[in-house]
């Protein structure tokens, strides 16, 4: 649009703007994140406790308790900044995929969770069915004991996270919520060290 | 609530956030006084977006989460101005800095747009910045996209009476301190120069 007194001045406002979408602080936006995450996270852990549960932890609690770490990797990931209080999943073995390594950032990881989830133990694989895998539980430390058959996460969803590429014979700690598999680095390749803080978390 | 559901549910929300976290803190950022200011008004209406992810429109959600920011930032504004008056009370003077003018800012067209009215500017901003079309800002402000159509005419015209009179000004008093006068009145700007 043009007037009498000269260009556009829609134009001209526009290119007064004084943040271009590209222009917004990568800190900011993982400012954002962090609080978002931590206002589902809460949410859902809400929504799993005031819900009717027919077991201390119902599967969709123990599901969105999943997603919600998982979604700590999508948000946490996506800026290509580390967002403020976040720690590597498996300090251990930061390079593991599963442990949330390279791009991901799990911002909740800590051994200490471990027993607010359904599922936790150290298994062996002993057999792979699509997303069906099959563990026989070397040390069940909650809710698994002897052989239990639990589902990969569906890889496709970006809120899921990386999990470990299960394989028969392969040994793993797991944990899960009903009977998905969890990601974010509270399933990851067995390792000697991770599996004491694990076993810690249980103690006492 | 099934497995899949609420997987699915997470699903959606992420790519919600991932698609439009840059425009909606960038919205919040172009209105909000500070920075902090600007962050927890994102936060929030993504966290309202959370809660209603189901009445969003998923065709095009972007108007709907400027809506919410839109009110978010209303109540902000309240809110703010609440404990101002009571800072102003206590003799307080913590308030947060306001973010500093950059010195590419068009101070003309800042001092022009200030001198409208508020819903005059709030059109005008969503269509130079959001670069909506009348559609999407009738969803943003919850009138008919004629009403837009009639109501944006008016206001382009006055803010190009208004420009012409601060053009006028500048050729009087070509002075530094337009930039920082063209902020006076307005939110949100003088955000060129943020650390990123």
């Amino acid at each position: 649009m043009s007037t009498p007194n000269g260009p556009d001045p829609i134009g001209r406002l526009r290119a007064a703007d004084p943040i271009r979408v590209t222009d917004v602080p990568a800190a900011s936006l993982a400012r954002v994140s962090a609080s978002i995450q931590e206002h589902i996270v809460t949410d859902i852990q809400h929504t799993s406790t005031v819900a009717p549960a027919r077991r201390p932890f119902a599967i969709f609690g123990g599901l969105a308790a999943a997603a919600a770490l998982a979604l700590a990797i999508a948000l946490g990931s996506g800026f290509g900044v580390q967002s403020p209080g976040s720690v590597g999943a498996n300090p251990n073995d930061p390079g593991n995929p599963a442990a949330g390594g390279g791009m991901a950032s799990c911002l909740v990881y800590d051994p200490a969770n471990l027993p607010t989830f359904d599922v936790v133990f150290d298994g062996t694989v002993t057999a792979v069915d699509g997303d069906q895998v099959t563990f026989e539980v070397n040390d069940g430390w909650k809710g698994a004991d002897g052989s239990i058959t639990l589902t990969a996460p569906d890889a496709d969803i970006a809120l899921v996270g990386p999990t470990p590429d299960f394989a028969v014979g392969g040994r793993y700690l797991v944990t899960a919520a009903g009977s998905t598999i969890n990601a974010c680095g509270y399933t990851l390749d067995y390792d000697a060290g991770a599996a004491v803080d694990w076993a810690a978390a249980f103690a006492g | 609530m099934t497995d899949t559901t609420s997987t699915s549910r997470l699903a959606r929300f992420d790519a919600l956030f991932t698609e439009h976290q840059r425009h909606v803190l960038a919205y919040a950022m172009r209105r909000a006084q500070t920075l902090a200011d600007a962050e927890d008004v994102a936060a929030e209406t993504f966290a309202i977006a959370w809660r209603k992810l189901d009445a969003i429109p998923t065709t095009e959600p972007l108007p709907w989460l400027y809506a919410v920011a839109r009110r978010v930032l209303a109540n902000h504004r309240r809110g703010t101005g609440r404990r101002e008056r009571l800072a102003a009370l206590l003799r307080v003077e913590d308030a947060p800095t306001p973010m500093r003018a950059g010195d590419d800012l068009d101070g003309p067209a800042f001092a022009a747009l200030a001198s409208l009215s508020p819903a005059d500017q709030e059109l005008l901003r969503l269509v130079a910045w959001e670069e909506l079309g009348n559609q999407q800002i009738a969803a943003v402000l919850g009138i008919t996209p004629n009403a837009v159509a009639i109501r944006l005419h008016r206001a382009r015209a006055r803010f190009a009476d208004a420009l012409a009179g601060e053009s006028r000004e500048d050729v009087k008093d070509p002075g530094p301190s337009r930039t920082s006068v063209g902020v006076k009145g307005t939110h949100g700007v003088g955000w060129k120069g943020v650390a990123k």
